[in-house]
């Protein structure tokens, strides 16, 4: 058994803990996406549903294991992909069973609706710092490369297996020196873009008795992309360096302590996100549970919302309702589509 | 000067009610312009920010904002949001007074007809007198 598909199953097993805790973190109103009383969760029924989730879930991820392991004993790429995949619809369909098992124990959410009158305007915490230094380390990186182009090998790796054997080779130019600069600016823009939509076009709290919560919940997440966005930079700045300060064909960096302080980042910075999404008397996000389509898609053409709050899982997801979204996500899949195109 | 909001005034609407969301805006803000919670020169959110904030679409939004307006309370100007204006009480003639005689009446009348007693109705008018004429 290779490092990599080691490393295969460990993402699918870390996934599968995940899942596990995962209806958890959630407003103190909501149980499995469908709102209910707030004491709701010490009940037997509620134990019920959760357990019946969690035994489905496991199910699941014991089936994508094996066919990860079937994958990699018979050399078929495409149980490979199928086990992650099978994962990830499981547990989508798993949380839906259980919203229809909690649907019984619902409560109307009232229609009182709060909003604060404070018009200060919101950033993306750090201010402009926060936002432009991730660009400019891989400006710099850019201009350090293109400064020393004699200097780098005229062909090197580009690709690493997890072990750190390279498994791809390319010559010197542009597009092999350049890309990894290139992929971290779209995906850290695209991490901007999101912020900025959750910034400018998501309710900073629609319910009195919870925007103490909503604020600090909004700002953990906010928080976490800015954090995010500085380490990816890092990450992709020190890639397209390695052909300058790599020795032959090693990483400069092990790859396990690049993907371990991508993790440790991810970590330190979800962690607040799932303290405060645990918190009691956080109360309702003031959506409507009718628009949740399977407990995890928000569809309300009636919300003028670009993005609210998660139901299942932390963070923020699209009003899909929304013309404005369709076309924002559209904008960004083209993004996400230049690198091929390379 | 125009200064942003920074304290926690809040506006409060209630989708279940019988009465238009639009009004509600309006009556609620109203209330605090009076009130003296929201004060001249204050900058109010604008009208998407407000129509994320409470869920409901930027016409209603917009047109509460527009009848405010037109009752001098608020300035709207593209570009720099909403501000509260200094406005000066116009001098109201008896027809006001009736309709205010009228609203009062029918506002006590339905409160005693939902099972408020006219002790509590009498307290209630009170407190609200001192609080007009403090």
């Amino acid at each position: 058994m290779t490092a990599d598909s080691i490393a295969m199953f460990a993402v699918i097993l870390a996934i599968a803990v995940l899942l596990h805790w995962l209806p958890l973190w959630r407003r103190s109103s909501f149980w499995f996406g469908v709102t209910v009383a707030p004491d709701f969760r010490n009940t037997p029924e509620a134990g019920r549903v959760l357990r019946e989730y969690r035994i489905e879930m496991w199910a699941v991820s014991l089936v994508a294991l094996v066919l990860l392991w079937a994958g990699v004993r018979g050399g078929a790429s495409w149980m490979l992909a199928a086990g992650p995949l099978l994962q990830s619809l499981g547990a989508f369909i798993a949380f839906a069973r259980g919203r229809n098992r909690t649907r019984p124990y619902a409560q109307h959410p009232g229609g009182v609706r709060a909003a604060t009158l404070a018009a200060a305007s919101e950033h993306l915490p750090g201010g402009a710092v926060g936002i432009v230094v991730p660009y400019a380390a891989l400006a710099g990186a850019a201009i350090f490369l293109h400064a020393n182009w004699q200097r780098l090998p005229s062909r090197f790796p580009i690709h690493w297996g997890l072990n750190g054997t390279p498994d791809r080779w390319a010559e010197r130019d542009w597009r092999s020196v350049d890309g990894p600069l290139l992929v971290g600016l779209l995906v850290i823009a695209l991490l901007h873009v999101l912020g900025y939509m959750i910034v400018s076009g998501s309710p900073r709290g629609r319910m009195a008795e919870g925007a103490d919560w909503t604020a600090r919940f909004r700002r953990a997440n906010l928080r976490m992309i800015v954090a995010m966005g500085w380490t990816l930079a890092a990450l992709f700045g020190v890639l397209a360096l390695n052909p300058y300060l790599a020795s032959g064909d090693e990483l400069a960096i092990p790859a396990w302590l690049m993907v371990g302080a991508i993790l440790a980042v991810t970590a330190g910075f979800l962690w607040p996100v799932v303290r405060i999404s645990q918190e009691p008397g956080s109360g309702s996000d003031g959506t409507p549970d009718e628009c949740w389509k399977l407990g995890q898609i928000y569809y309300n053409p009636n919300d003028p919302a670009l993005m609210v709050e998660k139901r299942f899982g932390v963070g923020y997801t699209i009003n899909f309702g929304n013309r404005a979204s369709w076309l924002l996500v559209g904008l960004l899949t083209l993004i996400l589509l230049v690198p091929l195109l390379f | 000067m125009a200064h942003p909001l920074t304290h926690a005034a809040q506006i409060r609407i209630d989708l279940d009610s019988a009465a238009p969301v639009n009004r509600q805006i309006v009556d609620h803000l109203r209330t605090l312009l009076v009130d003296g919670a929201v004060a001249p020169d204050d900058i109010l959110p604008s009208v998407r920010r407000l129509a994320f904030d409470l869920g409901v679409h930027f016409n209603t939004v917009a047109d509460a904002y527009r009848t405010l307006a037109e009752e001098g309370w608020l300035e709207i100007s593209q570009g720099r949001g909403v501000r509260v204006r200094k406005r000066r009480a116009p001098r109201a003639d008896d027809e006001t007074l009736a309709i205010f005689r009228r609203r009062l009446r029918q506002l006590v009348a339905e409160m005693r007809a939902q099972g408020l007693s006219p002790v509590v109705v009498a307290r209630e008018l009170a407190s609200l007198m001192e609080a007009v004429k403090s």
